[in-house]
Parts: structure tokens; sequence; C-alpha cells
């Protein structure tokens, strides 16, 4: 009986230190679905921090910030454009305009958005899942931070900001 | 004389409102959606999407067709579509408006990892800039950086004409007898194409990280990552800088 209860002490002992947990202070991701639009408005013009794709329809440029939105460029007079507005579609990349409609992807969905006002846009409907095969593992990090963090989840959403958390077993470090 | 006053400021003031909706769209090389006529062309890394777009705001897909792996780019040269992936130049014409398969000319014999490569095309050329990395021997990165000169005269049989090597090419654009092309590290290319298959080098503007650009009506757009450069080129002998935003 002594053997079998040792052995079983033995056991259970081995067994609770392979589920001891590493716990730590981190961040972890704040998501957008991809179904919520309740961030999609016109904005004041907004500074170019990574531009890229441009499309142009008459006198107006346009031109992509990347995951955040797109730049409205009065081109009225080339010699002196102007930052006029900012159409915030969080999680786009790419876009074209059909006559009055924006149409601009936010990762996973192509958005309807009608544009007749600059200053007052307004979503209309959405193609869902145009981009679901574009949907590809993407690596986020903090900004200023060293430390555990939980992985972006592409499939999860659109990242909106890091929020501390205490994390069991993070996959995710940032060691520099 | 008080009433055409009247009139005409009220004009002034509602021309800032978007009323270009019949405007033309124009757009630089890194497109993923472009419309020709009623319809609207989508590609996403897979497939192209065709979508009737006579009412914009109520789309209708009209034909759906997966087209290869990694799909990045498409323009549309006079009614056919030149689709860019990783790894090919796809070719499509329309039928009524629907894409059918003319070819797909392969860029390597060898498997490549890439970002973006645009193409642009006129008059039986087309432009393509990669920027990629093949696998040598050894397991080795070879980075590719060039732009390519196709003769597409015939689709159904390209001929690689010409290569120029780059830095870090990014987008293009052609008008009259130039040809401007992006780098990421070099700024701006203007080559003189008045010989199509040859392009001469007459200028390069460099200090910025170019990405993406449209030629228009003698009107050259550049965008930068934090800048967007307008220039002048309806004097090829003497391209000016009109305005640079920056902010």
């Amino acid at each position: 009986m002594k053997k079998i209860f040792g052995i079983l002490l033995i056991a259970s002992l081995c067994s609770c230190l392979k589920e001891t947990q590493f716990e730590v202070n981190g961040k972890t991701p704040v998501y957008l679905g991809y179904e919520d639009f309740s961030t999609l408005k016109s904005l004041p013009p907004q500074p170019f921090v990574n531009a890229g794709k441009i499309v142009t329809k008459g006198n107006f440029i346009f031109i992509n910030e990347y995951l955040k939105g797109i730049h409205i460029i009065d081109n009225s007079d080339p010699n002196l454009p102007k930052n006029i507005g900012f159409i915030q579609v969080l999680g786009n990349s790419t876009f074209t305009i059909v006559e009055d409609v924006l149409y601009a992807d936010n990762g996973k969905h192509l958005l309807l958005i009608d544009i007749a006002d600059f200053s007052n846009v307004k979503f209309i409907t959405y193609i869902k899942d145009q981009y679901i095969n574009s949907l590809e593992p993407r690596d986020e990090y903090p900004k200023d931070y060293i430390g555990w963090f939980e992985c972006y989840d592409i499939q999860k959403g659109i990242l909106l900001d890091w929020q501390d958390r205490k994390l069991t077993n993070p996959a995710c470090e940032k060691k520099f | 004389m008080k009433i055409p006053a009247l009139f005409f400021v009220l004009m002034m003031t509602w021309s800032c409102s978007f009323d270009v909706a019949s405007d033309e769209t124009d757009q630089g090389s890194y497109a993923t959606m472009l419309t020709i006529g009623k319809y609207m062309y989508v590609v996403d890394k897979t497939d192209l999407t065709t979508f009737d777009v006579t009412n914009p705001k109520a789309p209708i897909v009209v034909d759906k067709k997966a087209i290869g792996f990694d799909i990045e780019t498409i323009y549309n040269y006079d009614g056919v579509l030149l689709i860019g992936s990783s790894q090919n130049m796809h070719i499509y014409e329309l039928v009524d408006g629907i894409p059918t398969k003319k070819n797909e000319v392969p860029y390597f014999d060898a498997q490549n990892t890439s970002a973006c490569d645009p193409i642009i095309a006129r008059e039986g050329f087309a432009y393509v800039t990669l920027s990629t990395s093949i696998e040598g021997p050894c397991l080795r990165e070879i980075p590719i950086n060039e732009l390519r000169v196709y003769d597409i005269k015939d689709l159904a049989m390209p001929v690689l004409l010409n290569t120029l090597p780059l830095t870090e090419p990014k987008g293009l654009a052609s008008d009259g007898d130039l040809l401007f092309v992006c780098d990421a590290q070099d700024g701006l290319y203007i080559y003189d194409i008045v010989d199509k298959a040859n392009p001469q080098l007459i200028r390069q503007i460099d200090g910025f990280s170019a990405y993406d650009v449209i030629a228009k009506n003698g009107k050259l757009l550049v965008s930068s990552t934090k800048k967007l450069f307008q220039y002048d080129y309806t004097n090829k002998q003497d391209i000016k800088l009109t305005s640079v935003i920056d902010l």
C-alpha cells in the first residue's frame, strides 16, 4: 500500500509541475470587428504617415493611408494643392471610385461609401468576404514596448489598439 | 445685373462639392480594382470578380473566377486586362465585359517571393517593374530589381525585349514619349520611350522614396510615404516641380 501511495504522490506532483502557468503583465490587441462600421466617417485633414495608392477624379486626388483610410486633396490649383479631408476606413489598403461611390476594402469586406459630400461620407453597404482569400497573417507589435504580448490574429478583426492585460502563456514577445 | 452675379457666386460655391461624379477615375499602377463602362473588375489574392455597376450603389456580381495565386494588380490596356501577380502577367480579353483568359506569362523559371509587381502597357508594349528575390543555389535569395519591357502585339505570344536593372522599383506610368518609374530608394526615373522597346533614361529625381505615379495631360503625381509631388512634363526637356504636399 505504501509503495502505491508513494507512486501516486510522485505522479500527482509531476502533473502539477507540468500545469504551472507562465503569467506575466503584458499587452493584448483591441479588435474592431470587420462588420463594425461605426468608425467609418469623415475626419479633418490628417498627416501623411504611410501614403500609397493614388486615384484621381476631376480636380481631386485621393491617396490611401495604409490601414487607416483615404486622404482627399483638392488639386484645382496644382501649384497649391490642399489637403482638405480624410475618409476613415480602418483596415483599408485599396480602393476605387465609381461616380460618387467609394469602394474601399477593410481587409476582409469591400465597403461602399457615399462620398457626394466629403465632409459627411455615409456607409451604404458592403460586399461580404470579398477579400477572405487575402486575409494572410500579419505581424503587429505594440509601439514603444518591450515585453510579452498576445499575438495579433488577423482573422479576429482590425487592430485598433493595444491594452494592458495579465497574460497566461503568451506566445509573442518583443525583445528589443 | 445683380441676378447674374448672384448666380455666378452660387455656381462657384456649389462646385466645391463632389460634382465630378461624371469625371473619369484615373489610377496608379497599384490599382486592384477598375471600371470599364458599366463593369468593375476587382482582384484579390486569388480571384477576379466582375461586377455590373450600372447602379454603383447596388453592384451585381456577373462573373467570378479563380485566376491564380498572389494576384496583386490590374491594368486596363485598351479593354484587355493585364493582371500582375508575383509569378506571372495574366492576360484577359473581355467578351461582352466578361474576362476570358488569353495568356499567362511567367516572369521566372523559379519560384519567387515578391511584393507587388505592377504592369502598364501601351501600343503593343508592356512595362513591368519587378522587385523580388528568387531562390538561388544553396537556398540563397537572389534579389531581382528591374524594369522589363515586353512586346505584346500578339497577346498569345508576348516576347521579353529588354531588362533594365534598378534598385527597388515600384509603380510606373506612361504618357506620350515618356515613361515614369518610381523607386523606393532612388526616387523617380524618367525615360524617353520614342523607341518603345528601348527606354532611354533622361532624368533621375532623387532624394525621396517614390511609390506610385499617375501621368495625365502633362501633370505627374508621385506619391511618397509622407509627401505628394506634382511635376509638369509638358516639355520633356524641362520637367518642372509644380508643388509638394508635405504634412
